[in-house]
């Protein structure tokens, strides 16, 4: 549970998610363009709102911080030559079991530049599974709500992650 | 796009190559783009020797972002009221995606024609790697 945190929506970081996948759409980016569409401008891409990672001060995937766990030291070893640090500090899930699950956006309004949103999550359902292919699992629903200035909400994302028991996949 | 209007019946289907040969640059741009730093997705040792995965593979939402560009082709551009999925596989390097959407319900109400969407995103070898859901506001 956060108390919220500041995503101010930019045109550049709009312009780069949607470059990241491979969008030809000029609606992300061409504000002349956009300007002569119904939308009146610059509107991000469905899934933009995932990139309030880089605001969230407890998002735990902003670079490697510690890789507990039974793999922790090959993990450590191994991160060596592409220059990891193994930085101090505890907790954190192992990463090489995490997965995403499942993700829903619910849409109330585009994001555009200059909103500044406030974000804030609360966890939802968690369930245990047991998985054909990843042996015991652990889901846990993250619920985050993003609002405007005035209070209005603008998305509403659930995040539903996994825990393995064992890699997945390959 | 955005002032394309659609003409919609249940059962409709588009489908679209929402990309072809994925390279791991894009895959690392995307991690950048997203702030999703999580190793397994760019850093190669990390992915094989630590976690004993084949190669680094991509975030999954990288892949529902890409599988979005099929609903926001089709339908234009600020529509979407819901979007949702299940990440089912993996997808690696050199994956080729085609997202298939299937329309299944049109209601009309007040403020326009709500759209409601099946969608299914397929590898080059035919295994599904996300399936999902989403809803449209069209107007009339």
């Amino acid at each position: 549970m956060t108390d919220g945190f500041r995503f101010p929506v930019d045109l550049t970081s709009i312009m780069l998610f949607a470059s990241a996948l491979g969008e030809t759409n000029r609606i992300y980016y061409d504000e002349e363009y956009a300007e002569g569409t119904s939308l009146g401008g610059v509107i991000a891409p469905p899934t933009f709102s995932i990139a309030s990672a880089h605001w969230n001060p407890n998002y735990f995937l902003r670079g490697v911080r510690r890789i507990p766990g039974p793999t922790s030291e090959s993990a450590a070893a191994a991160s060596k030559p592409s220059g990891e640090e193994k930085r101090g500090g505890g907790g954190g899930p192992n990463l090489t079991r995490v997965l995403h699950g499942e993700q829903r956006f619910e849409y109330h309004r585009p994001l555009v530049p200059g909103m500044v949103l406030t974000a804030t999550t609360r966890p939802g359902k968690s369930w245990e599974k047991q998985g054909r292919r990843g042996g015991q699992m652990r889901f846990s629903e993250v619920i985050t709500e993003y609002r405007d200035e005035a209070g209005e909400r603008i998305v509403t994302e659930t995040s539903v992650g996994i825990v393995t028991g064992q890699v997945v996949g390959g | 796009m955005s002032n394309t209007r659609v003409e919609l019946a249940v059962g409709d289907q588009r489908e679209a190559v929402v990309v072809e040969n994925l390279g791991r640059t894009q895959i690392v741009q995307y991690a950048g783009a997203s702030g999703d730093f999580k190793p397994i997705h760019h850093d190669e040792i990390f992915a094989t020797q630590a976690a004993g995965y084949p190669s680094i593979f991509a975030h999954g939402m990288l892949t529902m972002g890409l599988t979005g560009k099929l609903l926001t082709d089709w339908f234009g551009d600020g529509v979407l009221r819901s979007f949702g999925v299940r990440f089912v596989n993996q997808v690696w390097p050199g994956d080729t995606l085609t997202a298939r959407g299937t329309v299944t319900s049109i209601e009309a109400r007040g403020d326009g024609n709500l759209v409601a969407i099946e969608v299914v995103t397929e590898n080059q070898k035919g295994e599904v790697v996300v399936q999902g859901s989403a809803t449209a506001l069209l107007g009339r």
